[in-house]
């Protein structure tokens, strides 16, 4: 009696261990398809199937030293995007979920928020040369500031991104949410 | 049939059950032989004092000593001839208690599933919250505990406050469980118009009931075995130490994100050790100790790694406060300096770990059994400071294993299941530390490898406040596993 209840136990015990790993994976999972509803939509009138920008979304806590990682495709047939343009990234920061965009071979990315009230700009070298605001961002009495082209800007929703024509909204999904 | 993580879990539930119930009938199986054997044990003791009595009849002082002796074991004897009686009506209401919370559980977890369905905008469809695991370690350590304190328990008294501490533990279990959930929902419908927002009060009260707890303990505190840590309460023996651990997990988990709150909880945690030191509480001091590590470690760890070798300079630090910590400590405390001295010599000394050592030694693989469990009853504390040890001892190195699996899982939590919520990482690293340090103490002090310093067992030892605290804690770890719960003070950007 004593060993069929103690190989039982055993047993249990181990399956405990084998269902945690299994649990916190699907619980990771479900965490990670947590973030797919904050998606980047992209504003350009002919997409083709062409990816420029390279994006990656992150998120989920650091385990282990691994982050997991997806990665989206942008399809778009801007010529006047350069390369892997730029990088969209969706981190968990301070209780937020919180969307950035990362600088890669583009020159210049301009950030404007929904009211076009302020506008941020990225540059490779922004205190040498300081562009314009492009003519789609521009109204009166507006906020301009410059950034280091080595950060991250933190975006919210609403906003728009421009990066050489194609313009992107940061838009929360309306749709295909089970 | 596919093998979901959702079907694991069910059938993992179910192997729990077979388990729980192997176990309760494995119990009760053996209690009668182990009470016979008992009454025998007694007997021969009272029959070998009064042959001593009669050879030492001209010493008055060895006298009355043996008379105090044989009136125990005579009153021992009459508790052991009455439990019989009351072991069925105690044991279907024990089975009644665990199967009712292990439903309860089932039930909430599938109406909480509906519920992020329905709920719509906030939450995103489709979770699960996986908590199979968790909730099946948990009723094993609770149902390995009960039986353990059946087989050493003695009057009907202690049955009924095993059986309301763990109703009592079930219930804050639940109500711990469910308290994101209706705090949400209270701050949603009653907007706080005065000067506290609702996590400004979820900082505050904690605060507030801990000073409390402790004023209480230090004014109003009866002083057994040396330390002040007992509360009477309308006859029954409170441990307001313990409820202190709980709502300091609460404290530190709602000072998130505001340095002034942090820097507030870490001296509410400072001043909680030196009360558990004045009360001359050292187990207690030492959780708490390792409580504010944590807080500091989660602090200066921002970027959520929980990675030490990313830390190094953290990693000096913490050795080097404890180190100094260690210094004061051995300076400051002559019995904290006495009781680590004696690690390592408990068979030179003799006494209880001695007891223990050799009461392992003799149940060898397969343990003593219920039936030859009176050697054990007789060592001090074996119920409560040496539970793990006295577990193993009765059953055996394989329970000793499940009990050890067990504790894994709810320690391993935080580490391997993603929390979003930083005050929720925050709770969950929090009750894993407790869990840690206790069950290390409690496995390895018994033993002599650690200084005893008369910790429980989470879930086995028997005392109904740290019963009623670790149930508590063990929901906070599951509310935090929520996918849908929020924390107060959390805005989606």
């Amino acid at each position: 009696m004593n060993y069929i209840m103690i190989t039982v136990g055993l047993v249990v015990a181990v399956l405990l261990i084998v269902q945690l790993r299994s649990e916190a994976e699907s619980q990771n999972s479900q965490i990670r398809n947590a973030f797919g509803h904050l998606v980047i939509t992209v504003k350009a009138k002919e997409a083709v199937i062409y990816p420029v920008v390279s994006t990656s979304i992150t998120c989920g806590r650091k385990i282990a030293q691994r982050y997991d990682q997806v990665d989206l495709l942008i399809a778009t047939e801007d010529e006047s995007l350069k390369g892997a343009a730029a990088e969209f990234t969706i981190e968990p920061e301070e209780n937020r979920r919180c969307i950035y965009v990362r600088r890669l071979e583009q020159p210049t990315i301009w950030v404007c928020s929904a009211d076009q009230k302020t506008v941020r700009c990225m540059a490779a070298e922004p205190d040498q040369e300081r562009p314009p605001v492009p003519e789609a961002f521009y109204c009166s009495e507006q906020q301009v500031t410059y950034f280091d082209g080595k950060k991250k800007l933190p975006l919210h929703i609403g906003d728009r991104v421009l990066m050489g024509n194609t313009e992107f909204v940061i838009d929360r999904e309306k749709e295909g949410r089970r | 049939m596919k093998w979901t993580t959702k079907r694991r879990g069910f059938i993992l539930q179910m192997a729990a059950a077979v388990f729980i119930l192997l176990l309760m009938i494995f119990t009760l199986v053996h209690l009668a032989p182990a009470t016979k054997s008992r009454l025998e044990d007694c007997g021969s003791r009272i029959e070998r004092l009064e042959e001593k009595r009669v050879s030492a009849a001209d010493d008055l002082n060895e006298l009355a000593e043996i008379d105090a002796d044989i009136q125990f074991y005579t009153e021992r004897m009459g508790m052991l001839r009455g439990r019989d009686k009351i072991y069925s009506v105690s044991m279907a209401f024990l089975i009644c208690v665990l199967v009712a919370g292990a439903v309860m559980q089932y039930i909430k977890t599938a109406t909480f599933a509906d519920q992020a369905e329905s709920d719509g905008e906030d939450t995103p469809g489709g979770y699960y919250p996986y908590l199979g695991a968790p909730l099946a370690a948990v009723c094993i350590l609770l149902a390995v505990g009960v039986s353990y304190q059946m087989i050493l328990s003695l009057e009907l008294m202690d049955f009924l406050m095993l059986a309301g501490a763990v109703a009592v533990g079930l219930l804050s279990f639940w109500i711990y469980r469910q308290s994101p959930y209706f705090a949400s929902k209270i701050s949603e419908r009653v907007k706080l118009q005065g000067r506290f927002s609702s996590g400004e009060l979820l900082f505050f009260l904690p605060a507030a009931g801990i000073f409390i707890l402790l004023f209480v303990t230090l004014l109003f505190g009866k002083e057994i075995n040396g330390a002040r840590l007992w509360v009477s309460l309308g006859g029954v023996m409170v441990q307001p130490g313990e409820f202190v651990k709980v709502l300091m997990i609460v404290l530190f988990a709602s000072s998130y994100g505001k340095m002034w709150r942090a820097i507030f909880s870490i001296a509410v945690g400072g001043v909680t050790t030196v009360a558990f030191l004045l009360m001359r509480d050292m187990g207690g001091a030492i959780i708490i100790i390792a409580m504010l590590f944590t807080m500091l470690f989660l602090l200066l760890d921002n970027k959520m790694t929980f990675s030490l070798f990313e830390h190094r300079k953290l990693l000096v630090i913490t050795l080097l406060l404890t180190v100094s910590l260690f210094v004061v400590a051995l300076t400051f405390f002559p019995y904290a300096r006495a009781r680590l001295g004696n690690v390592g010599s408990a068979m030179e000394r003799g006494g209880q770990q001695a007891e223990m050592l050799k009461a392992l030694i003799c149940g060898g693989l397969g343990g003593l059994g219920p039936e030859n469990s009176s050697y054990i009853l007789n060592i001090y504390a074996v119920e409560s400071d040496m539970a793990i040890a006295g577990i193993t001892a009765v059953f055996g190195f394989g329970m000793l294993l499940i009990v050890l699996l067990c504790y894994a899982v709810l320690i391993l939590i935080p580490l391997r299941k993603a929390s979003v919520y930083r005050q929720f990482y925050f709770a969950s690293a929090q009750v894993s530390a407790v869990l840690a340090v206790q069950v290390l103490f409690n496995a390895l002090g018994a033993v002599d490898v650690l200084p005893f310093t008369g910790i429980v067992a989470p879930f086995l030892s028997k005392g109904g406040s740290a019963l009623v605290s670790f149930c508590a804690m063990a929901g906070i770890v599951l509310a935090t596993l929520h996918p849908v719960i929020k924390p107060l003070e959390v805005e989606d950007r």
